[in-house]
């Protein structure tokens, strides 16, 4: 079968859920994303995500989280969020745009919020991301979450 | 993991604070066809169909 679209092949997917009880985990350490993202690169062969990928969609409808799922996704060493965030790194130009379509924090379509991760994920792929594309991109990550707090994080990692 | 999954096409509704000119199943119906011209598809091309639900917004 022949398709319109250049297909965006899924190379990792895995998701993993913590406690729901807040007080039965630490809030500030996200071993389920953990999880989910080590799963995810060993699917599709990853092994330095921040050099590997081109492009990361993160869920961040709070301030704080991109920081802590840098950390989660193995992109920064534990505790080294911020520094990963002033290095520049993850900005537009640098080596792994993070939320080049401006992230949950710029739109939140609540119950579809990780699915349009995805959806960016698959436009930097094929190329189709318009303004905000990061040239040349290849690899792109989607995160999303459900559950009070990070619960349950889903990873998926497309390719072109 | 298999090698041959692929996402060829997507859809998504109007974004929108407020969707009075819809209901919950039109909408649905909206990315549906959305995503079907996305992907260059009919519906008759689809073999399965997996959804993700909430019951309790959709009073089912």
């Amino acid at each position: 079968m022949r398709f319109r679209q250049k297909p965006a092949w899924i190379r990792g997917a895995a998701y993993c859920s913590d406690s729901y009880t807040l007080g039965y985990r630490d809030l500030a350490d996200p071993r389920a994303l953990r999880a989910a993202a080590q799963k995810a690169y060993r699917m599709a062969g990853i092994a330095n995500p921040l050099k590997e990928l081109d492009a990361a969609e993160v869920y961040d409808a709070y301030s704080y989280m991109e920081l802590m799922w840098y950390e989660g996704l193995g992109l920064a060493a534990e505790g080294k969020g911020a520094e990963l965030l002033r290095s520049g790194a993850t900005e537009t130009g640098g080596e792994l745009p993070v939320n080049p379509s401006g992230g949950t924090l710029s739109a939140h379509p609540v119950l579809v919020a990780g699915l349009v991760r995805l959806i960016e994920a698959v436009l930097q792929v094929r190329g189709d991301a318009g303004r905000r594309q990061v040239p040349g991109a290849k690899r792109a990550l989607a995160h999303g979450i459900n559950g009070p707090c990070g619960q349950c994080h889903a990873v998926m990692i497309v390719e072109a | 993991m298999g090698r041959r999954a692929a996402i060829v096409g997507f859809g998504q509704t109007k974004g929108s604070s407020s969707r009075r000119d819809v209901t919950g199943v039109e909408l649905i119906n909206e990315a549906v066809r959305a995503a079907l011209a996305d992907a260059g598809l009919g519906i008759g091309d689809i073999d399965a169909v997996v959804i993700g639900n909430m019951d309790h917004f959709e009073g089912s």
